[in-house]
């Protein structure tokens, strides 16, 4: 029984008294002293009334509020000077430098709590905070982000970086008019462009021992001053070997070279040269069929390696890729009608390539290699390699799980015969890299940019995986079924981490204070997006406030003295 | 001074004016002497420096004033008063002692001084006050104005080490280089304990430390060690750069070890040579062309020598005629020492330079550094004036060549020389005739040893000079077309020599052997046993001449498997390996350097990951990399393990010894389940 039931029982019990105590008054009473009859009549009706008006006091009844209320919410980076409007009812969130005597809330969540019917916010400062986000669904936003400080806005690190492989790293800054710059771990600057219009960049090192390695991203200013500089956190991996399956139409310096690469880079090739009259050189290669080929990563064909195959052999090649080979057809000469219309079954936009055009190279002391004018500059290719001028060079597509690419470029190995063999086998480590078959087991994934006080999710872990901080203590880790086997991790040092179960993946943290811009544009991003999210009307939700109860009080000392007044005067009367 | 009462009232006037001139002549040397004592020892050796003036000159001053004694007094009223007439010696004598007319006069004498009691005066010393005054003047003003000594500065070592309380602690430092003369560059003082100085700087430490040590060392990295020396509060050492160092300064008693210096000797760079006229080392010259410019331009970073020496060579002859004369020319330079011209404009007459053949230049240039200048020796320049009959075909290269006068005399020569001293051998003596004879023995063995080198013999009469900048300069002919001779050397085996087949080589070598006998006889005074041997050797040197193919082994086929008979043309390919077609590894010029990378990442790295640095740089595997600065880092990080910093400076340097791997390639993942339903749901369709 509630407080307000055990009440109203009580105050029954009262009136019942009452009445009691009247009808033996009433009874015991000598007729002609007895009271008047009306004046009986009203302390019985009294009773009740005081009774009940009582117990409207102590519990005043709730009435529905409407929600038109406004919130305006300090958040990190609030002007000291905000513009208010008379009437606005302003919260500071704890990051917010608010004038004093503002009210302060530990939270949106908080604030929301103590203010029912609020209906939009107002969100003042830089936008709000991963903690205060959930708190904010539903309701309209109405948020003017202020322009993003001076610095580094994006910062995206590269991913999975094959030992000597290229590697990318893109960004923007904002209100930066000088340089961006790549600093490699022995303080060597690997690359660096003038920062303009919408300052974007875009930058290509080279990794070249496994496992972790700081690279920095430094941005300068018109003078050369230094106005930010991020760690960029490299992981050179070392994979299995990629199987690839070569079937050159003739010998020549490409096969040579290429297979020169591709045992410095540690893969497992199979190498077939046809040297005509069907004779074959290098190593032996059954018919293909589907089983056969299952058992390669990456097939690389030219148009003469393909009019030799046989029609079979050409089904089961497609049948392998849809299966997820990767499948790269190489433009080394004039394609005939029959290798154009098979190309085409693969997807390919393909042209007879009899005309060859100059590949602008992108060094001055490099070559300058010939490529077959295909027209590989469709959206149905994804571009794979282009030159300094920009043509399309090689582009791939999916088909099925595997994808296709063709290669328009003929004589790539001048590059390793001039000095830039890095060049030539970061070319193919990145188009292997992109064509080959995808691998179930994968490492674990780790959130974009973790940093030191900020939750991170570690996604694809199992039990018992482990991360150590960069001292050297374990934190285990509880995978959450419900969250796909992912599982929320708190650094709380920057430095190295390595997540650690059948092999360690190191990833590293940013302190604290790191990447200011980075995190006012992605609160901006974050508070847009739920403003644009919202419909300006809470999920229903009874909402109600009592009314107050100093009416019913004074009611009830009304009632009260009037039925004291009628008991005095009667007995006074009698 | 004397006791007598009278000479006390008589000469107390006198005595106290001398008194004053002589302090008043004093006073200023005394006030110089303090002066001066200040200015050198500071402001209590000034105070005793006076207080002992002013002693020295109270000891003159009292002496001074004995000297008006009775002796004085009496020749003075001598002088001065008449009325005395020369009895003033009879006051002070004795009375007992005097006759009685003696008593009389000095009655008389007497009374005259009572009645008028002399007036005694002394020159004032003029001159003695002047100089005085100007000796003190001077010394004062000159111990006032005398240039301070700049005494050096030190400036605060910012080091920031712990502060110990009684450890010898480096407070003040200053490092002057006083680079070398030749240099012509200022010494300098830096503030700072590294420094960059040109290779030779002398360099001159000045430190102090807080509390003073017992003694101070300049340890360097590679073992050596420079005491220092106390001075004034400071300590002190000097060394000359020499060669590029590390080093640190350690007091005796301090704890722990100071930081690394670094020192950078910059070396002297020898004259970079441009020769700027002829255009080509071979010039052919021009019909009737008389004189020949020659204009070479030399730098230097700190200066090249006025004077540089020009050897000419004129070559003059053609084939087996060939003699050489040699000049040798002085040029003085023009334009700044950093950058002089050298010219010269040679009369071909004068140098007897007239019929065909060759007039080599030879220009050697020297820097002014000490104590040895470094020569360099600019491109042979030749001159060429033609045969007539070769210049008739001009144009043809293969003319040219042809054409293209032997250095050596031939065998052909040698015998016509040998018969002709046969003739002469009546008219000689027979001195001369050995001495002749023994002459072309000399030219004999010049031919043998030629020919000997085509066999594979060492050659054993010529020296090869190193192409360096060290080597003495030394004209070498046709330094510009001799380039086999002078690179390729074929140091074969002499048995094995593989440039002629063996006919030819078994013709040389017979050819060489006659030679040899040829010159035994010459060099016994012998022509005529010679002459046999010499005829023998030329023609065999005629066959060999005549022979038209060159001898080459083939190499490499030795290694190839047997062919197998039972499986030849069958088709049959089971069995067949491709090992013998796998590409061997490629070898990283690294040295390691990833291995070492990844020691030295995490947690403090062990001493053998340090070793392992220490090798890598020692093994020549660190190219590219600072060595100095890897030292530095490397003993950085030995001295303090758990220092962050210090392994990420070591391992920065790591890094940049890095070579790039092969591109290798990474895989990509596959996405799962949903990942496979996705494709899936595709189709893959177009």
């Amino acid at each position: 029984m509630t407080v307000a039931g055990v009440t109203g029982a009580v105050l029954a019990i009262a009136v019942a008294l009452a009445w009691w105590r009247l009808s033996g008054w009433w009874r015991l009473a000598q007729p002609q002293g007895r009271s008047r009859r009306w004046r009986v009549a009203l302390l019985v009706l009294g009773q009740p009334i005081a009774a009940t008006l009582l117990f409207l006091t102590l519990f005043p009844p709730h009435v529905a509020v409407s929600e038109h209320r406004t919130l305006t919410i300090a958040t990190r980076g609030t002007p000291r000077l905000a513009m208010l409007s008379p009437g606005d009812d302003l919260v500071a969130l704890p990051e917010a430098a608010a004038p004093v005597g503002t009210p302060r809330a530990p939270d949106l969540a908080s604030a929301l709590r103590a203010r029912p019917g609020v209906a939009t916010l107002h969100v003042l400062g830089q936008g709000l905070e991963p903690r205060d986000r959930h708190a904010a669904r539903g309701l309209a936003i109405r948020f003017d982000p202020p322009p993003l400080p001076r610095g580094l806005t994006a910062l995206a690190p590269p991913g999975r970086v094959a030992i000597g492989g290229d590697f990318s790293v893109g960004g923007a800054a904002a209100g930066v008019r000088g340089t961006a710059e790549l600093i490699d771990p022995g303080g060597a600057r690997v690359a660096a462009t003038p920062l303009a219009g919408d300052g974007r960049f875009v930058f290509t090192g080279a990794a070249r021992v496994p496992g972790p390695a700081l690279f920095r991203l430094r941005l300068r200013g018109a003078g050369g001053e230094t106005i930010e500089d991020a760690a960029v956190p490299v992981v050179a991996v070392v994979d299995p070997p990629v199987r690839v399956l070569y079937l050159a139409g003739a010998p020549g310096p490409e096969v040579k070279y290429w297979r020169r690469w591709a045992s410095d880079a540690g893969l497992s090739t199979t190498v077939r040269q046809a040297v005509g009259g069907g004779l074959m050189l290098g190593d032996p290669v059954p018919p293909l069929g589907v089983a056969m080929l299952s058992r390669y990563d990456v097939a690389i064909v030219d148009e003469r390696s393909w009019a030799a195959l046989a029609p079979g052999e050409r089904g089961a090649l497609t049948a392998a890729v849809r299966g997820g080979l990767g499948l790269l057809l190489r433009a080394t000469g004039p394609l005939d009608t029959s290798v154009q219309a098979g190309w085409a079954g693969l997807g390919m936009p393909v042209a007879d390539g009899a005309a060859t055009a100059p590949v602008r190279p992108g060094d001055a002391r490099e070559p300058e290699l010939t490529r077959r004018v295909l027209p590989l500059a469709t959206p149905r290719l994804v571009p794979l390699i282009r030159d300094a001028g920009g043509a399309v060079l090689a582009g791939w597509r999916a088909l099925g799980r595997g994808r296709v690419a063709v290669w328009s470029v003929t004589d790539d190995f001048a590059l390793v015969t001039s000095g830039f063999g890095a060049r030539f086998g970061a070319q193919w480590g990145t188009t292997l890299a992109t064509l080959a078959r995808a691998r179930a087991a994968m490492p674990a994934a780790v959130d974009p940019l973790p940093q030191a006080g900020r939750r991170i999710a570690l996604c694809g872990i199992r039990q018992g995986s482990v991360v150590f901080d960069p001292e050297g203590q374990d934190t285990p880790l509880l995978p959450d079924a419900a969250a796909g086997g992912c599982a929320g991790f708190w650094p709380r040092g920057a430095g190295w981490h390595t997540l650690r179960q059948d092999a360690a993946l190191p990833f590293y943290v940013y302190p604290a204070s790191a990447l200011p811009g980075i995190r006012a544009a992605e609160r901006q991003a974050a508070t847009l997006a739920l403003g644009q999210g919202a419909t300006g009307v809470r999920p229903p939700r009874a909402l109600s406030r009592p009314v107050p109860s100093w009416p019913w009080w004074i009611a009830f000392l009304v009632v009260a003295a009037g039925l004291w007044w009628l008991e005095r005067a009667g007995r006074s009367a009698s | 001074m004397s006791g007598d009462p009278l000479v006390r009232r008589w000469t107390r006037a006198v005595r106290l004016r001398g008194a004053f001139d002589d302090i008043t002549c004093g006073v200023p040397l005394v006030l110089a002497g303090a002066v001066l004592g200040w200015r050198l020892g500071g402001a209590t050796a000034g105070v005793a420096a006076g207080a002992i003036a002013a002693l020295v000159l109270a000891a003159i001053l009292w002496r001074r004033a004995r000297r008006f004694g009775t002796g004085w007094l009496v020749r003075q009223l001598d002088a001065t008063r008449g009325d005395v007439e020369d009895s003033a010696d009879l006051l002070f004598a004795d009375p007992a002692a005097l006759g009685a007319l003696q008593t009389l006069q000095r009655q008389r004498v007497a009374a005259r001084l009572a009645s008028d009691p002399p007036v005694l005066r002394t020159a004032r010393p003029i001159r003695a006050l002047a100089v005085a005054w100007a000796i003190g003047a001077i010394t004062i003003a000159a111990a006032l104005l005398w240039p301070t000594m700049p005494r050096p500065v030190l400036a605060p070592n910012t080091d920031g080490g712990p502060v110990l309380p009684g450890v010898p602690r480096l407070v003040g430092q200053r490092l002057r280089i006083v680079p070398p003369a030749y240099t012509g560059l200022p010494a300098r003082d830096l503030d700072t304990l590294d420094a960059r100085a040109p290779q030779g700087s002398r360099l001159i430490w000045t430190l102090a430390f807080s509390p003073e040590p017992r003694g101070a060392d300049l340890l360097f990295l590679d073992g050596r060690r420079l005491s220092l020396a106390p001075r004034a509060q400071t300590w002190g050492g000097g060394a000359v750069l020499d060669r590029s160092a590390l080093y640190r300064i350690r007091p005796a008693g301090a704890r722990q070890l100071d930081r690394l210096h670094r020192l950078d000797a910059v070396p002297d760079q020898p004259p970079s040579v441009v020769v700027r006229a002829p255009r080509h080392t071979l010039t052919i010259a021009t019909r009737g062309q008389r004189r020949w410019s020659i204009l070479v331009e030399a730098r230097d970073d700190y200066g090249v020598a006025p004077v540089a020496t020009l050897r000419l060579t004129v070559v003059s002859g053609e084939g087996e005629q060939v003699t050489f004369r040699e000049r040798t020319l002085t040029l003085g330079g023009i334009g700044s020492p950093r950058q002089r011209r050298f010219a010269v404009s040679l009369d071909l007459a004068a140098l007897g330079f007239v019929g065909p053949g060759d007039l080599v230049a030879d220009l050697t240039i020297a820097d002014t550094r000490a104590p040895l200048p470094q020569q360099v020796r600019a491109p042979s320049l030749i001159l060429r004036r033609l045969p007539a009959q070769a210049e008739q075909s001009t144009g043809l290269d293969g003319a040219l060549r042809s054409a293209l006068p032997a250095y050596l005399r031939s065998q052909r020569q040698v015998i016509n020389d040998a018969e002709a001293l046969l003739r002469q051998r009546r008219a000689l003596p027979a001195a001369d005739f050995a001495a002749k004879s023994q002459a072309i023995g000399w030219d004999q063995q010049a031919l043998r040893l030629h020919y000997g080198k085509f066999l594979g013999q060492e050659d054993e009469g010529s020296e090869h000079d190193l192409p360096t900048a060290e080597a003495p300069a030394t004209p070498v002919l046709g330094r510009a077309e001799d380039v086999l001779a002078e690179y390729g050397h074929t140091h074969d085996d002499a048995d094995s020599a593989t440039l002629f087949d063996p006919v030819t080589k078994a013709r040389l070598n017979g050819a060489v052997e006659q030679m040899w006998q040829s010159e035994l006889a010459l060099n016994q005074g012998d022509p005529a046993r010679a002459l046999p041997y010499a005829n023998r050797a030329l023609v065999l040197i005629k066959q060999v001449q005549q022979a038209t193919r060159i001898f080459l082994a083939r190499v490499g086929t030795g290694d190839l498997p047997p062919i197998d008979e039972g499986r030849r043309l069958s088709g049959v390919r089971e069995g067949v390996t491709r090992d013998d077609l796998a590409l061997a590894p490629e070898a990283s010029d690294d040295g390691g350097a990833a291995r070492i990378w990844a020691a030295l990442a995490g947690p403090p790295p062990s001493a053998g990951a340090l070793d392992a640095v220490a090798r890598w740089a020692g093994s020549g595997g660190a190219k590219g990399v600072d060595p100095l600065a890897l030292s530095a880092a490397l003993d950085a990080a030995r001295r303090a393990p758990g220092c962050g910093p210090c392994r990420e400076r070591l391992r920065a340097l790591v890094w940049q010894g890095l070579r790039r791997p092969p591109p290798g390639v990474a895989g990509r993942a596959d996405g799962g389940r949903i990942g496979a339903r996705y494709l899936d749901a595709l189709g893959g369709g177009r």
